[in-house]
């Protein structure tokens, strides 16, 4: 069983994003985007090895710049579950920057019930100057025209935003975003910290630094249980996954790669995560799941109380650490705060937020 | 509100934090699941605002990180 299969329908982009790891989509290598018939295939691989993949994840670059191989998978995904491969069909899904959508993007959206996950890092000013085209030009209006458009056509949406220390200093807070997020309308809102190379200047590099934004990210967490407790719904990313980390079974894994999760890039060659393109030490086949550095690896984990429910990227610690991956304080914090505030204060949330259980 | 007191697990050796983290865990597991099994007799509104809480792709205990950065 697959729970995620990501594709790189193309590693080229039409945004020039100040902090981004995939290094304009490229991934260190060339521009390109994947032929359908090659995605098709490799899907074919990937549903006769497994047999279940939970979520076929169209990624870049931007993946709507290759409509027709993201066309081609989903019509692709039917036939597999049509003729017995797939025992279901997978959702699909696609992250994007959502500055390109057609009347064509449309149709296969609803067509293939997809949902999509929309980079945003707040409003105007600090959106365009972090998130701009390659000329340099702003994108924030065309995004917000373009998210009216999929709630027009009832298309879901999740919003992730990336943290960095131009917010910090811009005076934006997490609850800010979380609020100004709230009001588009997204199933999800993912609030995540910048992972930058040492020394960046959008990174949080110093203890003080990255202290701030671990104390953001909790109090963040802390409010989206109010407005619960409050009647209210603010699905802030950080409290769903803490609750998902809590009720999945205890594991060593930081992530499903090696385990669950298998990335095509636009070449066809296949990687434990798309985090990893372009870096041999994580190339993998269809058929192997190659194991990639677990708890028992860290000396730090083995007395780490939360080490049953931890979770955490790998490609983000090879971001900060290339070559020796390891975790790093600012996520080790945040996991032990949020799950202890998650612990103390969930079942008095529950008892307040789902009063109609009790009628 | 923000910035609440929480659990502090400073100073407890390491076997005592184990057996705290893991016994308030287990607490909120049981809370979650048992709310999920009633989950037929939530009001549509309660119903929806559950589905939202712990529902979706990310609840899903995968690596959280949702590759934002890109």
């Amino acid at each position: 069983m697959l729970s995620r299969l990501t594709i790189n329908s193309t590693q080229t982009c039409n945004l020039g994003c100040k902090y981004c790891y995939s290094l304009g989509g490229e991934y260190g290598g060339s521009a390109m985007r994947i032929l359908p018939e090659l995605a098709v295939d490799r899907l074919r691989d990937a549903a006769r090895e497994h047999g279940f993949i939970k979520l076929v994840q169209f990624i870049g670059g931007e993946p709507l710049l290759n409509l027709p191989a993201m066309e081609a998978v989903a019509d692709a995904a039917d036939e597999l579950v049509t003729e017995g491969t797939l025992s279901e069909k997978p959702a699909l899904s696609a992250i994007t920057n959502l500055t390109i959508m057609s009347d064509e993007h449309i149709d296969v959206f609803r067509k293939h019930n997809f949902f999509l996950v929309i980079s945003l890092d707040g409003g105007q000013e600090i959106h365009d100057l972090l998130r701009p085209t390659r000329k340099g030009t702003g994108t924030h209006a065309e995004i917000i025209d373009n998210v009216n458009l999929l709630k027009k056509h009832g298309i879901p949406f999740d919003i992730e935003c990336t943290y960095t220390d131009r917010h910090v200093q811009a005076g934006i807070s997490i609850i800010h975003l979380l609020r100004y997020f709230k009001e588009t309308g997204a199933g999800t809102i993912d609030i995540v910290p910048v992972s930058t190379a040492p020394r960046d200047p959008l990174g949080f590099n110093e203890h003080s630094d990255w202290r701030t934004v671990v104390r953001m990210q909790l109090d963040a967490l802390n409010f989206a249980i109010d407005e619960f407790e409050g009647g209210d719904i603010m699905p802030y990313g950080l409290l769903s996954e803490i609750i998902g980390q809590i009720r999945a079974p205890a594991t060593d894994h930081f992530c499903p790669a090696g385990v669950s999760n298998l990335a095509v890039p636009s070449d066809g060659d296949l990687y434990q995560c798309n985090m990893f393109t372009n870096n041999d030490t994580y190339r993998t086949s269809v058929e192997a799941v190659t194991e990639v550095m677990t708890k028992a690896d860290i000396a730090e984990c083995q007395e780490c109380w939360a080490r049953p429910w931890c979770r955490s990227c790998v490609g983000n610690m090879e971001i900060r650490s290339l070559g020796d991956p390891h975790p790093y304080p600012q996520h080790c914090e945040t996991l032990r705060g949020a799950i202890s505030i998650v612990a103390q204060r969930l079942p008095t949330m529950l008892d307040k937020a789902f009063r109609s259980v009790e009628a | 509100m923000a910035g609440q007191v929480i659990v502090n697990f400073d100073g407890l050796t390491a076997e005592a934090a184990d057996k705290l983290a893991k016994g308030m865990v287990d607490a909120v597991k049981a809370k979650i699941d048992g709310l999920a099994a009633l989950a037929g007799k939530l009001s549509t509104e309660d119903s929806l605002k559950f589905e939202r809480l712990i529902g979706g792709m990310r609840a899903d205990g995968n690596c959280g990180n949702g590759c934002a950065g890109a």
